[in-house]
């Protein structure tokens, strides 16, 4: 099976400045709709089959808000 | 593909080096700051660094707050002042790593005369400049880095004044080591960062950074999108840059002619500041 990745937005941190999704290389992630409790709206993965794990979100963050991590098989 | 989620992730990081009630931090949507200090911490990490023998050092302005974010000791000292600090530290205690965060105001602008002679004394310091074209802090008045042409508050009909090039300051002084990066892509700066920390000596690494709020939205680059893009489109690799004014069609070189160069500028060896103090002590010691 191919390898599926998460991103966990820290919604304290985020301030919603878009870096992340202008960079995704391969544009998995879409702004939300919603507002988060700073009042701002989050990015979001929206096409978990596009994203790569590349990371490049993670590292341009520059607030430490995104995290990605390997999606673990629930089904063994 | 565990290669792939090699560095540590954003989370484990600031849990080991950043004060959590500091963030998030104070820096404008879209400013690359933030993108300094994560580099910063990355590359720490992949050295291994312990933070108890790390001290950090700033003076004043946006960029100069980014000594307050990390977990470890350090200075927030006053303008243009960090690297007599720093210096100071150094020589009281030359087994910690002392680390500087300065802007091209606070280094290169007040702190000019400061930056030539910790150069020329050099310092085993590694100084990480941020020249974001602009005095950022105080509502954008020219730098001495500021391009010509360059709309700021103090030159609302553009500046007339040649920007200064501190790499090539740092060049001319033999800094052992000198590199400028930009912040849109990661990788590369942090590996610098970490060869900067490691080397003997004086490291100067010049990283420009986005200021949309002070300098873009003056400039013609107003939104995020438009001031970062504008990094990409004119700065060009030092190697790239080498290859095509050997190798490159006249159009290619006319291309690139006028850009900023990145990369890695000067790496050397050369005795620094506190090897010449101990052999010093040695020679005239009682
Ligand atoms: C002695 C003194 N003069 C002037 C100031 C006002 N001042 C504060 S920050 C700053 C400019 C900082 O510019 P830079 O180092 O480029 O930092 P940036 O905000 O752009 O990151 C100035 C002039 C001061 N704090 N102290
Ligand atoms: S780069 Fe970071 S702060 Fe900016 S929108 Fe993405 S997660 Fe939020
Ligand atoms: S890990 Fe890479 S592909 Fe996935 S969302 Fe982030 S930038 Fe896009
Ligand atoms: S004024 Fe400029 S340098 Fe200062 S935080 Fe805002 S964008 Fe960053
Ligand atoms: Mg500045």
């Amino acid at each position: 099976m191919e390898q599926t990745f998460t991103i966990l937005i820290d919604e304290r941190w985020c301030k919603g400045c878009k870096l992340c999704y202008i960079h995704c290389p391969t544009q998995a992630l879409r702004i939300a709709e919603r507002f988060s409790p700073r009042g701002i709206h989050p990015p979001e993965l929206a096409l978990v089959e596009r994203c790569n794990g590349c990371r490049l979100c993670e590292l341009l963050c520059p607030d430490f808000a995104i995290t990605v991590s390997e999606e673990v098989a629930v089904h063994g | 593909m565990s290669t792939l989620l090699k560095p540590k992730t954003a989370a484990e990081l600031r849990d080991l080096y950043v004060r959590q009630e500091m963030m998030p931090t104070i820096f404008c949507d879209g400013c690359g700051l933030g993108n300094v200090l994560n580099y910063t911490l990355w590359a720490l990490d992949e050295l291994q660094v312990d933070l108890n023998q790390v001290v950090f050092v700033s003076g004043i302005g946006c960029s100069s707050r980014l000594s307050g974010y990390v977990n470890s000791d350090g200075m927030h000292t006053t303008h243009g002042r960090a690297l007599s600090f720093a210096s100071g530290i150094k020589a009281a205690n030359p087994n910690l790593t002392v680390i500087v965060f300065t802007g091209d105001g606070d280094g290169a602008g007040i702190g000019g005369n400061h930056l030539l002679h910790t150069i020329r004394r050099n310092m085993d310091l590694t100084v990480i400049l941020v020249n974001n074209f602009i005095y950022g802090m105080t509502g954008g008045q020219s730098a001495p880095t500021t391009p010509i042409g360059g709309i700021s508050s103090t030159t609302p009909y553009g500046n007339v004044e040649y920007a200064m090039d501190i790499c090539a300051l740092a060049m001319a002084l033999e800094a052992p080591y000198v590199a400028r990066w930009t912040v849109n892509q990661p990788y590369p700066p942090i590996k610098s960062i970490a060869q900067g920390i490691a080397k003997r000596g004086f490291a100067l690494i010049e990283m420009l950074v986005p200021c949309p709020t002070a300098y873009g939205g003056r400039n013609g680059l107003k939104g995020v999108e438009r001031i970062w893009q504008w990094y990409r489109d004119n700065t060009v690799l030092l190697d790239d840059f080498e290859h095509i004014m050997e190798f490159g069609t006249h159009e290619e070189q006319e291309e690139i002619k006028h850009k900023i160069k990145v990369g890695v500028l000067q790496d050397s060896e050369r005795e620094c500041f506190d090897e010449q103090w101990a052999k010093l002590v040695e020679r005239v010691k009682l």
